[in-house]
């Protein structure tokens, strides 16, 4: 839109981008919000301004407002697969498993047994 | 054998290694050494391929799944390991850039044989029970193995096995679900079991690697890509599933399996190094050369329409 090539500097205005910031080495870029800015360089300056003033983050990703490309809001059957029962795919849809194990006299483990070992 | 001694000199490859043994994480974007890239690229391929081939032994179960909630849960599964292997090529994509390698290299060089996949997805599996056994025993021998990965030292890496080890966690549920629906059952039930579990225990044992780790592993231990040596990971496993074997009152095929409480090790017997190694060199497994048939089909049958897609995108370019 406002690449700033029109001749008028009154017509010119800076582009939005929107922000996302990176907390640890291993978190992902989380959406934070926007900024408007003349230039990518600028917008992550400003970034830091308004949305790090007290938390700490190690990585900002700034992206053009125009280069988002975002499902509507209306178009709930986008998402309508989640309509029918899916406890087939959840762990939640297992709870039986623990009562199982505890009659063949064993404790159940989950994930979290598995990567707590990996950490020993 | 210290990495930065290789390169005399090179600054970048000493405050590399120094950034390496401070913990810290490397992104996609930072400088790395091509040794460092090029261990990534070759265990991110593999691992991702795995995840691809690994959906094959449990998608011939999905026609014949005992009822439809069984079957639905298998489709997801099996759709959960197409989409972690798309998640982890997309990663080594990334770092296999500097080379000019693409999705499409990194799917056909399965079936022209430049990338091995595990061991365990050559395997067949002949019975329903087989499938459950997959999702107990090659899954949890999966998790333990990726938890392992998940404080690897390449971030994009770490970041994707946290999101591919909370799905894990169902595939785990999944097996463990089937395998005990069968422990309860009828004889013949527990007979099925019991061939299956005698039929993955070697593959597990093999799964691992061996105790003597190779030159392109250690490397990797070195660089912190990976943290665990292949015997950590066996004797976790070991230590996991012997006792939950044992507990359903099944056999193990193993005379030799037995757990020292002074050491906290297990002995065991080892599988056949030679056999199962040549069989993912040469993907002369019992399975190897039907999936990757079907895997050549599948890309290349599809080849019209990834090609359509593309041009519909560049005429739409060319009218706006």
């Amino acid at each position: 839109m406002a690449d700033n090539k029109e001749n008028d500097p009154e017509s010119q205005h800076y582009d939005v981008y929107e922000v996302f910031v990176q907390r640890d080495p291993l978190g992902y870029h989380t959406h934070i919000g926007s900024v408007v800015a003349a230039s990518s360089e600028m917008a992550q300056i400003v970034a830091r301004e308004n949305f790090l003033r007290r938390d700490t983050a190690i990585s900002i990703w700034v992206v053009r407002q125009t280069n988002i490309h975002e499902t509507s809001y209306e178009d709930t059957d986008f998402f309508v697969n989640r309509a029918t029962d899916k406890s087939y795919r959840d762990v939640a849809g297992y709870v039986d498993n623990a009562k199982k194990w505890k009659a063949f006299k064993e404790r159940a483990i989950t994930i979290d047994d598995l990567v707590r070992d990996a950490k020993r | 054998m210290s990495p930065g001694s290789q390169v005399n000199g090179d600054s970048r490859q000493v405050t590399f290694m120094e950034r390496i043994e401070r913990g810290e994480k490397i992104e996609a974007t930072d400088w790395m050494p091509e040794e460092y890239r090029k261990l990534l690229i070759k265990q991110i391929h593999m691992h991702g391929i795995s995840e691809v081939m690994g959906a094959y032994p449990e998608k011939e179960w999905v026609p014949k799944a005992p009822n439809l909630r069984r079957k639905l849960a298998l489709i997801a599964k099996v759709q959960d390991e197409i989409g972690h292997g798309q998640l982890l090529l997309r990663v080594a994509e990334d770092l296999a850039k500097p080379y000019g390698k693409v999705r499409d290299d990194m799917i056909e060089d399965v079936y022209t044989g430049r990338v091995k996949f595990h061991n365990v997805f050559h395997m067949d599996a002949p019975t329903w029970a087989d499938a459950g056994v997959i999702g107990f025993l090659v899954d949890g021998g999966a998790i333990i193995t990726q938890a392992s990965l998940l404080d690897s030292s390449y971030a994009p890496y770490g970041r994707i096995l946290t999101r591919i080890c909370a799905e894990e966690s169902f595939h785990m549920q999944h097996g463990e679900s089937i395998v005990l629906a069968l422990a309860e059952g009828t004889e013949e039930q527990r007979e099925m079991l019991q061939q299956a579990i005698h039929h993955w225990w070697p593959s597990m044992m093999f799964f691992f690697g061996p105790p003597e780790m190779s030159g392109a592993s250690l490397r990797m231990m070195d660089y912190r890509i990976r943290t665990r040596t292949n015997e950590e990971l066996r004797q976790r496993f070991i230590g996991r599933y012997a006792p939950r074997i044992h507990a359903l009152g099944l056999t193990i095929p193993d005379a030799k399996l037995c757990h020292d409480p002074t050491t906290d090790q297990w002995t065991y017997s080892e599988p056949d190094w030679d056999w199962f190694g040549h069989m993912v060199r040469e993907n002369t497994g019992p399975k190897s050369q039907e999936r990757l048939q079907m895997r050549k089909q599948a890309h290349e049958g599809q080849k019209w329409v990834r090609d359509a897609m593309i041009r519909a995108t560049v005429l739409q370019t060319q009218a706006i």
